[in-house]
Order: C-alpha cells, then sequence, then structure tokens
C-alpha cells in the first residue's frame, strides 16, 4: 500500500514536470508563431534582402518554413526540453518524448476549439479538416505537422540532455621535469 | 569516469541545437534566394512569375504569396513594397464555371462585367462602411498581350476600417482569352499616388503579361 502511493507520488511529479514541459514548449510556440515576432523577422529580412517577392514560387515557400522550423520549432522544443531535463532526471530517452506529444495534444485541442468557436463543429467539414492536419489525410500533414513535430522533438532532447550532460573538466596534467640543471 | 568532450567549448546537444538552427536557417535562406535568381529578369529587378496559361513580371520586393489553384480558377495575389496597392488576377480555365459566376452577363460584354465585380466590390465595403461612395472615373479599352481588354478605373470614398478612414482608387481589367476570361485588378488606398502607383502597374505589370498560345 505505502510503496503504491509512494509510486503514485512519483509518477503524478514526473506527470507534473513532463506536462510544465510541454506547456512551457507550447507557449513559447505560441508566442513565436502566432503573434507572428518570427514571421515579421523573417519579412523584414527578406525585405532588407530585396527579395520578399520571390515567396511566391512554391520552392521559397518550403524555404520560409525552414527558417520557420529553425528559430520557432526548434528553439520552443529546447525550451520546453531545459525545463523537463532540469526536474527530471531518470529515463530521460523515454520521458523526453512527452512535452512534444503534449504540444500535439493542446494544438489539436485548440484547433477544436477554434472551429468550434468558428461553428465549423456543426458543419460535414469539421472532422476531415481534424482529421487531414492531425492524422495526416491532409494535403501538408507533413509540413504542417509531422516534420515540426519531429523537429520540436529534436528541440526538447536536445534541450534536456543539455541540463543533463556530465562533463568531466579535464585536469590539467602537471608537467615535471627530469632534467635538473647541470 | 568517462570523459565527455565539448564542441567549441560548449555541451554537445548545446552545440548541436546552435548549429541546427543556424542550418535551418541557411539552408531556407539559400532555397528562396535561388529561387529568386533563377527567375529573375535580365535586369534583375523583376521577378518572372510564369504559369502554364501565363507569365508577367513584377517587383521583386511586392509582398507576393503562391498562387492559388483548382481546376476552375487560378488566382494570383500580392501587395506592393510600400504595402499601400494591391493587385490580384483571376484566370477562369473553364468556360463553364465562368458562365456560372457570370450567367446574367454575356461574357463578351467586358465591361458590365467589370463593373459587376466592382459593385460586388463595393457592396461588401458597404457592409463595414456606410458612408462609402463609388464612383466610376473612367471606361476604355486597352490592349492587353494582344487581347482588347475592358477597363474601369473606380474611386471608392470614406472606407473605414477600425478607426483608419481612406480612399480607394484602382482599376479593374476583364478580357477574354481562348480558354477563358481573365480579371486583373489593382488598387491603392493612399489614392494621393494613384498615379504613380498606376503608372508602376500599368508599365511593369501589365505590358510584360503574356496569355500563352492556346491559353
Amino acid at each position: 500500500m505505502g510503496l503504491s502511493e509512494g509510486m503514485r507520488k512519483i509518477n503524478l511529479r514526473l506527470l507534473l514536470h513532463l506536462s510544465i514541459g510541454g506547456l512551457l514548449c507550447f507557449l513559447t510556440l505560441l508566442t513565436l508563431k502566432e503573434f507572428e515576432l518570427i514571421q515579421m523577422f523573417i519579412d523584414w529580412l527578406l525585405k532588407s534582402l530585396n527579395c520578399l517577392g520571390a515567396l511566391i514560387f512554391e520552392e521559397a515557400q518550403l524555404g520560409q518554413k525552414l527558417v520557420s522550423l529553425g528559430l520557432i520549432h526548434l528553439p520552443s522544443g529546447f525550451l520546453g526540453g531545459l525545463y523537463t531535463g532540469y526536474k527530471v532526471k531518470e529515463k530521460l530517452e523515454v520521458n523526453l518524448i512527452f512535452p512534444s506529444v503534449i504540444v500535439l495534444l493542446i494544438s489539436a485541442i485548440r484547433a477544436v476549439v477554434i472551429l468550434y468557436i468558428s461553428g465549423y463543429i456543426s458543419s460535414p467539414q469539421f472532422f476531415s479538416i481534424i482529421l487531414g492536419y492531425y492524422f495526416g489525410l491532409g494535403d501538408d500533414y507533413l509540413m504542417g505537422v509531422i516534420i515540426p513535430f519531429l523537429v520540436m522533438t529534436a528541440g526538447v532532447y536536445l534541450g534536456g540532455y543539455t541540463v543533463n550532460w556530465q562533463v568531466e573538466e579535464r585536469v590539467e596534467e602537471e608537467k615535471i621535469s627530469l632534467v635538473f640543471g647541470d | 569516469m568517462r570523459i565527455r568532450r565539448k564542441i567549441f567549448g560548449l555541451r554537445p546537444p548545446l552545440a548541436i541545437f546552435i548549429i541546427l538552427v543556424i542550418a535551418l536557417f541557411s539552408a531556407g535562406y539559400l532555397i528562396i534566394h535561388f529561387s529568386l535568381s533563377r527567375n529573375l529578369s535580365e535586369d534583375g529587378e523583376y521577378i518572372l512569375f510564369e504559369t502554364d496559361f501565363l507569365k508577367f513580371e513584377f517587383p521583386r520586393n511586392w509582398r507576393a504569396r503562391p498562387k492559388w489553384e483548382n481546376n476552375s480558377l487560378c488566382i494570383i495575389n500580392m501587395l506592393n513594397t510600400e504595402a499601400d496597392s494591391f493587385f490580384g488576377l483571376i484566370y477562369y480555365k473553364s468556360w463553364k464555371f465562368a458562365q456560372s459566376v457570370f450567367s446574367e452577363f454575356d461574357l463578351k460584354d467586358g465591361l458590365s462585367i467589370a463593373t459587376f465585380e466592382i459593385n460586388k466590390f463595393y457592396s461588401k465595403i458597404r457592409e463595414r462602411a456606410q458612408n462609402a461612395t463609388l464612383q466610376f472615373l473612367e471606361n476604355g479599352t486597352l490592349n492587353v498581350s494582344g487581347y482588347d481588354a475592358a477597363y474601369t478605373i473606380f474611386h471608392i470614398e470614406n472606407v473605414t476600417v477600425g478607426n483608419l478612414q481612406y480612399n480607394l482608387t484602382g482599376i479593374l481589367v476583364y478580357f477574354l482569352a481562348n480558354q477563358g476570361p481573365i480579371e486583373i485588378v489593382f488598387y491603392t488606398w493612399a489614392d494621393r499616388i494613384w498615379e504613380e502607383r498606376y503608372e508602376v502597374f500599368r508599365s511593369k505589370i501589365l505590358e510584360s503579361l503574356v496569355i500563352k498560345h492556346g491559353a
């Protein structure tokens, strides 16, 4: 009885930290993506480099998505990973997958809420949009969901292992001279 | 105890993170840059955009979006560098679809279709701005890629968006290509410099527009 209570306590604590890690990822993602901070930076950069019009081409859109992955999804995952790695020390290789899964779930719930508010919930398109976007039945699921999820997961692992990386500093070897004076 | 080395004086996961950020950013920018350099005009100041049906040039720093396309329509739209003017082009890919949209008109009467489209646009503005007024300034025909195109220059006053109030001046061009009708709209909400903006539109975009043979 005491043992199972203890286990439950540990699991709840782990669950709490993983959830906070996921929430941190999501909030960073929301700040960088939805408030368009990075998008404004990309627009400003392309405008400064006199190549904003290139975004009419599909390959340039792919380039823009790569920049977004590097500046939005990877740092979001990394930040969540730093927190999770700081609080969770055991079984990192398994536990660090959860923050990005939590982000995926929160994003899916948020999409459902937005569709509900916009009145799509009663439309026949509702389930096709949700299924399409989150379960890969749509056109853009690869760049829209799968790759951002993988990049964010990579960010979480890198953040988690950055905190837990044990570095043993090399001790400077003392040089002992065996050469005696004349 | 195992020695775990550092990369550039940083913990390896942190170093990998920084390298990945730089790599994704650089790769993304290079793709954008190469797609631009492959499609620049001879003088390097304009982008040459080409589809199966048409091609035209536009200034390289205009804020463009990828074309939207389905079986019936192709839509291209963009804002100019100063973000005070809008350019849009609609290409109807099939006569059947165009007939269904303009069922009450004879498609060959370009001027009435241009007027109809402007009135539709104006009534949408009126939903938000009750005091808006529409004036037709000039009607006529011009040559676009060898086709006779009907055009209408219009002016809408007292357009309100939030607390902002401005006037719109623009042109709608309509003509029939072999495969279907084409509508081009250009308008600015900085109407004091309409002439200047219109000149860029006419001399750079409209004159460079080529409807491909068979389209």
